[in-house]
């Protein structure tokens, strides 16, 4: 399996993140991405190549182009601004006020971002830029007949939304993917997103389509991060109606429990007859992941790979999160080999 | 003119705020109440009471009792999941799939559910200082009620940001809007909130939105330039039957006397047709010239005339204290507005 990836997700390195009402050492740091490459290549997974610079039309597929905008302009206008700070916002649209776009970049902040632990940085725009040509790079490699390929992108995506960003990323990689499929000719396209994190951007912005099936298995809302989204009754609205599948699982969950939420992810994928497979692959399931809360142990990641060879489709990964970092190589490329060996 | 005080607010003490991006010392401290009811008593304002102490009945008037309940609980919880620290929320809810989502299990979701921003920390003391607060503003309300033409409820924490189910803005219960409907309750037929702090009251909007027996008026900064951000616009005029019975009349950084006087004149004449039975006023002192975290100019002087125009309202009218940050100037700005009020009476 080929290997896509950029060494430009190092431009976005915030030092700190604003979680559980503190700065603390960021989660999501570059040496997630360098240990899982390491990983690549010391098990000979394949080869690793560039991606292409496809510019942004892949990305205005699915996002729109205020977003876009203001992932590029803001840092630069908020130091000139405030100075050198994080750029998070502290009021956001609560419930029962209006979605308009106020004019202080400070309030922008609270209309597009949806926490406080995804700061904007100086390298974010041309870092989550080339996660996106990484994510189209190895979509164009399975759409032109590989089996599977993987896109090693950061910073992840599945938590951005058509019009918002948070949860670490910026744009929807996965589902950019997924849009790119579509493009092509693919009639339908399901996304399984096996991240600790319900996949909620992902889910928003096919959440009206049925022409993309969206599964997520991931820590019960009740419990967890991003909390107001990922229930089982969210099944889709209109012409997505049937067309998203919540399993989420309680804390603790461990290979037995999340084994047959995988099958039944899998079964639903099948009889929807999907044409390719995006796989937001974030491995946060693992039981030493230092903010989450499943019990996956390392051995268990190269069952989920056989499995998700087993639907037999034409297969894209997408690295998402995973902060377990020391593991974080070992358990997403046991996913992958689990993969090859399953699809032999 | 008396004051109703209590000490209990010293107990709300926050260390710090998330303001654009990093932790700055809290505007919202206790010196600010401290400064105000210096001021009273070097004035000789009129006496100091303290405050009866009243169950939770009129704040479920008011507010959701979840929301209650987590301000009674979110400090415990807080420090067993992350220790003595205080607490803020790191997420909300955005474009959720269901118009209201279920509150969370956990002390992070229940605090991204009912926080409107990240700059209101719960400390170990918080709600013994909105209990406080809460009792202040509803002792106010009883000396009203029983005759007192004007009385000023020292609160703090203040309350307007706060609505039915979510704190924020330094706010956790809304004591003027608690007091306006304990003051329905009492008999009132028709109520009329005031509100002149710098920002939008808008848990106060909220709150009363659909009612024709309270009326709303809201003088801030344009939403547009400042907190809140999205709500407070001109055209919110209330819904259904309460259609035609709220105000907002925003206002633009950099609005001196000459603008906020035409502003005030225009809710005073609203206030006056509607005819209410008593004034409740969120006496915020933010617009000060000085004031760190507004951008309004007015001088102490001001303050007199702003005190008098509301007086002109001639009816039974209680000041509920909310935001003002510019700590030094905070007793003089207040009890101009208070003495003003009294000379015109």
């Amino acid at each position: 399996m080929k290997t896509i990836y950029s060494d430009a997700h190092r431009l976005h390195a915030p030092p700190l993140e604003f979680n559980y009402g503190d700065f603390g050492p960021a989660f999501e740091t570059p040496r997630r991405a360098e240990i899982v490459l390491a990983r690549v290549r010391e098990t000979g997974l394949g080869e690793i190549l560039p991606p292409d610079d496809l510019g942004l039309a892949a990305a205005r597929r699915i996002h729109d182009a205020g977003l876009l905008e203001f992932i590029e302009t803001t840092y630069g206008e908020w130091q000139r601004r405030y100075g050198e700070s994080y750029v998070i916002p502290t009021a956001w649209v609560a419930p029962g006020m209006r979605r308009k776009l106020p004019n202080q970049l400070r309030a922008r902040l609270g209309y597009y971002c949806i926490d406080t632990s995804t700061s904007l940085t100086a390298g974010s725009w041309p870092a989550a830029r080339a996660a996106v040509d990484v994510a189209v790079t190895a979509q164009r490699l399975v759409a032109q007949g590989e089996r599977a390929a993987f896109a090693l992108c950061r910073p992840p995506g599945h938590h951005a939304g058509s019009d918002f960003y948070g949860g670490y990323c910026f744009f929807n990689n996965a589902a950019i993917a997924a849009q790119a499929f579509i493009d092509g000719g693919a009639k339908r396209v399901a996304v399984l997103d096996v991240d600790f994190h319900h996949g909620n951007g992902t889910q928003e912005i096919f959440y009206r389509r049925g022409d993309v099936l969206f599964c997520s298995i991931h820590g019960h809302p009740e419990d967890e991060y991003p909390y107001f989204s990922g229930y089982e009754d969210e099944t889709g609205a209109a012409a997505g109606e049937g067309f998203n599948a919540n399993f989420p699982l309680r804390p603790g969950a461990a290979w037995q429990n999340y084994q047959p939420a995988l099958a039944a992810a899998l079964k639903r994928i099948d009889s929807y007859g999907a044409d390719a497979i995006v796989v937001s692959l974030g491995v946060d399931t693992f039981e030493h992941d230092p903010i989450s809360h499943f019990k996956l142990r390392s051995e268990d990641y190269p069952r989920m790979g056989e499995m998700i060879a087993g639907a037999r489709r034409p297969t894209l990964f997408v690295m998402e999160g995973g902060y377990a970092v020391e593991e974080i190589g070992l358990n997403t490329v046991n996913v992958l080999t689990g993969f090859e060996s399953g699809a032999r | 003119m008396k004051t109703v005080f209590t000490e209990d607010h010293r107990h709300q003490d926050g260390r710090l705020e998330l303001m654009d991006g990093k932790f700055v010392p809290a505007f919202e401290m206790p010196r600010r109440a401290q400064i105000v009811i210096d001021r009273v008593r070097s004035k000789k304002l009129g006496p100091v009471v303290t405050p009866e102490s009243f169950d939770l009945e009129p704040v479920y008037r008011v507010h959701d009792k979840g929301l209650v309940k987590f301000l009674q609980t979110a400090w415990d919880e807080w420090v067993q999941a992350h220790g003595c620290y205080d607490a803020l929320p790191i997420t909300w809810h955005t474009r959720a799939f269901r118009k209201k989502p279920p509150l969370p299990e956990s002390i992070d979701g229940k605090l991204s559910y009912y926080a409107l921003d990240a700059g209101t920390p719960i400390t170990a003391g918080t709600w013994r200082a909105v209990r406080g607060a809460v009792d202040v503003a509803l002792t106010g309300v009883k000396l009203v009620n029983g005759g007192d033409k004007v009385v000023f409820s020292l609160c703090r924490p203040p309350g307007h940001h706060a609505g039915s189910d979510f704190y924020g803005g330094y706010c956790f219960l809304n004591n003027a809007a608690i007091a306006a409907q304990a003051f329905r309750d009492l008999g009132a037929k028709r109520v009329a909130i005031l509100d002149v702090d710098y920002h939008h009251g808008n848990g106060t909007q909220e709150l009363f939105y659909n009612r024709e027996d309270i009326l709303t008026i809201s003088i801030h900064a344009d939403p547009l330039q400042e907190f809140p951000f999205f709500l407070g616009f001109a055209d919110e005029t209330g819904k259904g039957k309460g259609d035609g019975y709220h105000l907002n009349l925003p206002l633009r950084w950099g609005a001196k006397w000459d603008k906020y006087e035409e502003a005030l004149s225009a809710a005073m004449k609203k206030l006056k047709k509607f005819a209410p039975d008593v004034v409740v006023v969120s006496l915020g002192l933010d617009t000060f010239k000085e004031d760190p975290i507004s951008k309004f100019k007015l001088e102490h002087e001001d303050y007199l005339r702003m005190g008098e125009m509301i007086a002109g309202a001639r009816k039974p009218t209680l000041f509920v204290f909310e935001g003002g940050y510019a700590v030094d100037a905070l007793g003089i700005n207040t009890v101009n507005v208070l003495t003003g009020f009294e000379q015109k009476r």
